[in-house]
């Protein structure tokens, strides 16, 4: 007669051969990843730093050094473009969005799909073009006009990303708003934008993060020397000093690439905590 | 409060028509339910009276006042969605005052109104909590007080009880009849539920395929249905069809249905009628009746097999098959009956409903006074050879 075993009797294999070579392989290949974050961060607290990894001579002098050198203008630079440009696609992407989703624009598929094209092009391939307007506007050498480039180009990525929030919002709460009075902006502030809130925030950051590193453009379009966002400032740090310092380079590196880890963390936070429509609607 | 008139409304969305000619108008403080099939284009007809739709073409009138051109929220009406539309990011509370807070009205009054009608839907435990933490009655009840703070001329409803199991829908519906009664708001009621419908309705408009079919008072559409659609839609079971012929016997209409040959002199043919003589046989359930229950032994009689048998507690419905057709029929519970069972059936000739085959409508009974079997049909009738047999 068979017997069936008790419940604790019962084992699972916890490694097998098989899973233990996928994950080894893994491994392997985020070590190539990884690399040279570790360097980065060993160098920029190792008092002899150089091409390898190596364990530091612990020292905070690298950072005390590279921010009396270089201080801290060019985070500010880099902060001002980056909010500049994250508030100016954002609040116009949503508008942008709103309608798209709401309204009845002609061509609406077509246009959609424009947009979608326009968030494929490289940015240098409009620099050329944009110099010139530039000159003849008299826009060169602003902080703000160059934060308006960043974000007519961060602009197609905002309301591809903002619209879908909205498609997500069940129309009849609008039209139980409308049927109670509110007009289209009390709609569109007190009963949608409210359900965005994620949508907007992971704009807002996303856009932020691209203009945070944006090199190329303030490079070409603002040439006075206070206005040298962080990327250009690591750039130029490295060839003006005749030979590599290393452990600053780093240190200034970590510190650059501080505020964007931050947001990460915050954006995963938005996600994870995800806002839902639960109980407006159908339970 | 507020009549409201639909005059030659149309609504087409491209090619589709959803509504069709739609001429209808409810009484100062009455409550109309609008029921059919989805698709109907009841749900259409509400929110063009909401204002959300534009008619096509037509006049939508509130009160003495034509709205096709007055926004939604000048209609003075309030909207209960099927799905609520709470505001999932405002309490309870926020969701009740919304409206007030939109027109900038008193923080005071505002406070006081919404206390008041939390008092009395039974809210008042739940004003600080979101929409998420509450179940689908307290849902249905926050969407219809918002509805209700709103002081409307005219209340509309679309199918606010179907996200509700069948226990609290049957409470919820005897609650909304409570407020009809206590606030004797005009209420506009879509639904797809004939019994939410005769059950609420002071008059039930039935649509289909954006034609209005009826409009009437629940028990007249349930005795005098005008049509098949119409027969068939209300009541449950659903009413038997059956395939019947006008044929002339001694100078009486007469209709042959299966086996038996029924008197048809209750009925005004026309002459139309009498060209096809194919018509509909109708009867309800409870108008077939187990033999051996009716004490009338002149009512016509059938037999045949049971094939199904559903109690459903208060009585059982069974179906018979008799000749190549299908009865069902409504017997008191506890029957005893047994599948397979050779029964027979008696039915109540009171009760026909007869419809024309082709046009499905039905056909007007004569007046029932004695003596009075609408002679000139007769007369008509006698003109075709098909009278005599």
């Amino acid at each position: 007669m068979m017997q069936t075993p008790a419940v604790t009797e019962i084992r699972y294999p916890v490694v097998t051969s098989a899973a233990l070579l996928r994950n080894t392989i893994l491994i392997l290949i985020s070590l190539v990843f990884i690399a040279p974050f570790i360097w980065l961060i060993l160098a920029s607290i190792d008092a002899h730093a150089g091409w390898g990894i190596h364990l530091p001579d612990l020292t905070l002098d690298n950072f005390r050094a590279v921010l009396t050198r270089l201080g801290f203008n060019a985070l500010e630079n880099s902060l001002y473009l980056a909010l500049a440009t994250s508030i100016i696609s954002t609040a116009l992407g949503y508008l942008a969005a709103y309608a798209l989703s709401r309204r009845y624009v002609p061509w609406k598929h077509s246009l959609m799909l424009v947009i979608l094209f326009a968030t494929g092009l490289p940015v240098s391939l409009l620099l050329v073009p944009t110099y010139q307007m530039y000159v003849v506007f008299g826009w060169l050498d602003s902080r703000f006009t160059t934060s308006l480039f960043l974000a007519a180009g961060a602009l197609p990525f905002a309301i591809w990303m903002l619209k879908s929030f909205i498609d997500a919002v069940p129309l009849e709460l609008e039209e139980a708003a409308v049927v109670e009075g509110a007009g289209i902006w009390q709609t569109m502030l007190r009963v949608t934008m409210p359900l965005t809130l994620p949508g907007l925030s992971v704009t807002a950051i996303y856009t932020f993060i691209a203009a945070w590193g944006a090199f190329i453009a303030p490079l070409i379009l603002d040439g006075d020397p206070d206005h040298e966002p962080a990327p250009l400032a690591i750039f130029h740090f490295m060839g003006n000093h005749g030979e590599f310092l290393f452990g600053q380079l780093a240190a200034y590196s970590l510190l650059f690439s501080l505020p964007v880890v931050l947001l990460y963390f915050a954006l995963s936070r938005q996600f994870s905590g995800a806002f839902t429509f639960g109980g407006g609607l159908k339970g | 409060m507020a009549s409201v008139q639909f005059q030659g409304v149309h609504k087409r969305f491209g090619l589709l028509s959803a509504v069709d000619d739609l001429n209808l108008e409810i009484g100062d403080s009455e409550f109309l339910v609008v029921v059919g099939p989805s698709g109907c284009g009841k749900s259409t007809t509400l929110r063009m009276l909401a204002g959300l739709d534009r008619p096509t073409s037509g006049l939508i009138s509130i009160g003495d006042r034509v709205v096709n051109l007055v926004p939604p929220k000048a209609r003075d009406v309030a909207v209960v969605f099927q799905n609520y539309a709470l505001y999932p990011h405002m309490t309870v509370r926020e969701n009740l005052s919304f409206g007030m807070r939109i027109r900038h009205e008193p923080r005071a009054r505002i406070n006081h109104e919404v206390n008041e009608m939390a008092r009395q839907l039974g809210l008042s435990a739940l004003l600080d909590r979101k929409p998420a933490a509450l179940s689908g009655g307290e849902r249905q009840r926050v969407a219809v007080g918002r509805a209700l703070l709103r002081r409307p001329q005219v209340f509309l409803m679309d199918e606010p009880l179907s996200n509700l199991d069948a226990t609290l829908r049957v409470r919820m519906r005897g609650e909304l009849s409570r407020l009809h009664a206590q606030f004797g708001i005009t209420t506009f009621y879509v639904t797809h539920d004939q019994i939410e419908a005769m059950t609420l309705g002071s008059r039930i408009a039935i649509m289909r395929g954006g034609r209005l079919q009826q409009v009437a008072r629940p028990e007249t559409l349930y005795d005098e249905p005008a049509n098949m659609f119409v027969a068939g839609f209300i009541g449950a079971p659903r009413m038997n069809f059956l395939p019947a012929r006008l044929v002339g016997s001694g100078g009486r209409p007469c209709l042959d249905v299966l086996s038996l040959r029924l008197d048809g002199a209750a009925f005004h043919f026309d002459a139309d009628h009498i060209a096809t003589t194919s018509f509909v046989f109708g009867m309800r359930p409870e108008d077939v009746r187990w033999s051996r229950q009716v004490p009338d032994p002149s009512w016509p009689r059938l037999r045949g097999v049971i094939e199904i048998i559903e109690p459903v507690g208060s009585e059982t419905y069974v179906t018979v098959r008799v000749e190549d057709a299908r009865l069902l029929a409504r017997f008191p519970p506890r029957t005893g009956l047994q599948l397979g069972d050779e029964i027979e059936l008696s039915l109540d000739q009171a009760h026909i409903h007869l419809f024309d085959a082709k046009t499905e409508r039905a056909l007007p009974r004569l007046p029932q006074t004695a003596g009075a079997p609408g002679n000139d049909s007769i007369v008509h009738l006698q003109r075709t050879s098909r009278w005599q047999d």
